[in-house]
């Protein structure tokens, strides 16, 4: 495989492109929100936040918000970067040449 | 966007209205103008309290209900503009509508074939008006019920006319329709979205 179609493995992990895809329609999101939308288990966020985390993907808040915690994501610019460049990894892997 | 990202963005902003507090809300309001309106017309004036008391009590009852069960959103720079943009549409419809009950007020003074006409639709009036403000309130909040309960009041608009009933009577229809929608959809929301913490 050329390296034009390197998928970047961080994001291409499906339950963590979900997640991602998810962040990059919003500004930010949190725990519930992605919980609901996803339908991954807490278990399965919070590891892969982990990593989106540490690949400087995501940004992650923890506040207290009406006497109740809260646990914030947002995509960073380098997030948001990396799937542009996901999406047309896979958008140019898939189509089909003239 | 691709429009995958984009149906991904809507159907949670969609979604993010499918609590029904709005709906119980609204219909609500409808019932008490329009029982107003039919048992109480010396207070009818009253009856515009009730839609302003609740106003400060649901938009914080909403985000609390919301927020904890739904999850806390951030929505992008586009989606909250588009809905500042929609929220001056609903100001100008509501000020069209006034601006239309005026020139009601004044076509009917001015009597002649304007004040025959006014006279025959104005049981519906009222209904028809609020229509308008429901297609209005269902386009900004994407919500196609909205545009149902339109109907329902156009409807019952109608009928009021060809009965030559009680303008109120449409609006506690309706009213008691939107209602009983919301109440539905609280209880599947509430159902299907436990309380966590985030």
């Amino acid at each position: 495989m050329s390296e034009s179609f390197e998928l970047d493995r961080v994001i291409h992990e499906p339950a963590r492109l979900v997640l991602v895809s998810n962040l990059y329609v919003v500004d930010e999101a949190d725990f519930v929100y992605l919980s609901r939308r996803t339908g991954l288990t807490d278990g399965n966020i919070s590891s892969h936040m982990s990593r989106l985390e540490k690949a400087g993907y995501v940004s992650i808040d923890k506040a207290i918000v009406g006497k109740r915690p809260r646990t914030t994501y947002a995509l960073t610019g380098d997030g948001r970067r990396a799937f542009e460049r996901y999406r047309q990894a896979v958008t140019g892997l898939l189509t089909p040449p003239d | 966007m691709t429009n995958e990202l984009e149906a991904i963005e809507r159907d949670a902003y969609r979604a993010s209205y499918s609590d029904g507090i709005i709906d119980i809300f609204v219909g609500l309001s409808l019932v008490v103008i329009g029982a107003t309106w039919i048992w109480a017309e010396d207070y009818g004036s009253l009856a515009g309290v009730l839609p302003a008391v609740m106003v400060p009590t649901v938009i914080p009852l909403r985000k609390r209900v919301v927020e904890t069960r739904g999850g806390y959103v951030k929505w992008s720079a586009p989606r909250r503009r588009w809905e500042q943009r929609n929220l001056v549409g609903v100001f100008v419809a509501g000020v069209a509508t006034f601006l239309l009950g005026i020139a009601a007020y004044f076509m009917f003074e001015s009597g002649g074939a304007a004040r025959d006409l006014l006279t025959d639709i104005a049981p519906g009036m009222l209904a028809f008006i609020l229509a308008v403000l429901a297609l209005v309130l269902g386009a900004m909040m994407e919500q196609r019920r909205f545009f149902i309960y339109g109907a329902v009041l156009v409807a019952g608009g109608v009928l009021a006319v060809i009965e030559d009933a009680n303008p109120g009577l449409p609006l506690l229809m309706a009213g008691v329709v939107v209602t009983a929608v919301g109440v539905v959809m609280l209880v599947r929301y509430l159902r299907a979205n436990p309380r966590v913490d985030a």
